[in-house]
């Protein structure tokens, strides 16, 4: 603290030291309240330290949860794999998706015949093959 | 000095700081040293004694409560934080107060309470006339001098309590205090 704030503390505490109003600290007060203080955060403390063991019930409930979950995790995959493969079984044909496996079949033979680089004669086939549908 | 030696090095200060969080010691040291500053502060401001030693309990059982979630680099981050809570008591016992007070006039009004005349006593006038005058300062004012003379915080401390820069902090010291020199000066 420089001269000039030392002077204007002299002043403040000249004026109101004049007061009867004690500022110094009452010991019974400071001594008491340090305890409290102390024995509240011991408190806490424990409170704390408490609630990160990881008790039996909650262990018990922590691992039903996770089991449930895994198994929410299997069946969803096993769902997915078994779509994807259903969607193989669709074929496009000029934008649209055929999914009657009888029709699939008739064109997957077409598809083996020598013929099939002519679009004409594949595109008969399904001509074919579509009032069967 | 302390309670029980020495006054403690900047580094050792710090690193109660630091520790307070986890380790009882580390807190019940800064509580020693800032258990005086922190009550002649409630008392300065609320000009009552009792009054200033409940809200030093709040405060520091607040801080007992708060301080385990906190992180602290430096014993000067404890005071301004402590001091922010402080600060924060003595405004909502104002508010309280005034609440209290408003009630108080409408039942002398209402002839339901008689509240003896209270003129200063000639021995007290001299802090009657005091405390008139710091009253007369805003609620900011009062508090920056307090921080400033009585809690011996720094201008930038003062500046993190009440959200400004240190150079605001020291005008509106300067300016307080002229205030606070012509006010006891017409009034005496």
């Amino acid at each position: 603290m420089n001269h000039k704030n030392q002077d204007e503390k002299d002043w403040l505490d000249d004026r109101l030291a004049k007061s009867h109003v004690e500022y110094s600290g009452n010991e019974d007060h400071r001594l008491e309240l340090r305890e409290r203080m102390l024995h509240a955060f011991d408190q806490g403390q424990s409170k704390r330290s408490h609630s990160m063991e990881w008790s039996t019930p909650t262990r018990n409930r922590s691992i039903r949860l996770f089991a449930a979950i895994a198994a929410c995790v299997v069946i969803a995959s096993s769902i997915g794999i078994w779509t994807s493969l259903e969607a193989r079984k669709t074929i496009e044909v000029r934008g649209q998706v055929i999914q009657d496996a009888q029709y699939v079949n008739a064109i997957e033979m077409m598809n083996r015949c020598q013929d099939l680089a002519s679009p004409e004669i594949y595109f008969q086939g399904i001509a074919i093959c579509a009032p069967h549908r | 000095m302390t309670q029980n030696g020495p006054d403690p090095t900047t580094p050792q200060l710090n690193q109660w700081a630091v520790t307070a969080s986890k380790d009882r010691d580390a807190l019940g040291r800064l509580y020693d040293l800032s258990y005086e500053s922190v009550l002649r502060y409630c008392i300065r401001r609320t000009g009552d004694r009792s009054i200033g030693e409940d809200l030093t309990s709040i405060v520091f059982m607040t801080v007992a409560q708060k301080i385990p979630t906190v992180s602290m680099g430096s014993y000067d981050d404890f005071l301004r934080w402590v001091f922010a809570f402080a600060n924060n008591e003595i405004l909502a016992h104002f508010r309280k107060d005034a609440r209290r007070s408003v009630l108080m006039t409408s039942a002398v009004a209402e002839n339901r309470l008689h509240i003896p005349s209270n003129e200063p006593d000639p021995i007290d006038s001299d802090l009657f006339e005091l405390n008139k005058a710091m009253k007369s300062l805003s609620e900011r004012e009062q508090s920056i001098l307090s921080l400033r003379y009585f809690a011996s915080l720094s201008y930038e401390a003062i500046g993190a309590i009440h959200c400004m820069r240190a150079g605001t902090v020291r005008a509106a010291t300067a300016r307080a205090l002229e205030r606070l020199r012509t006010k006891l000066g017409t009034q005496l």
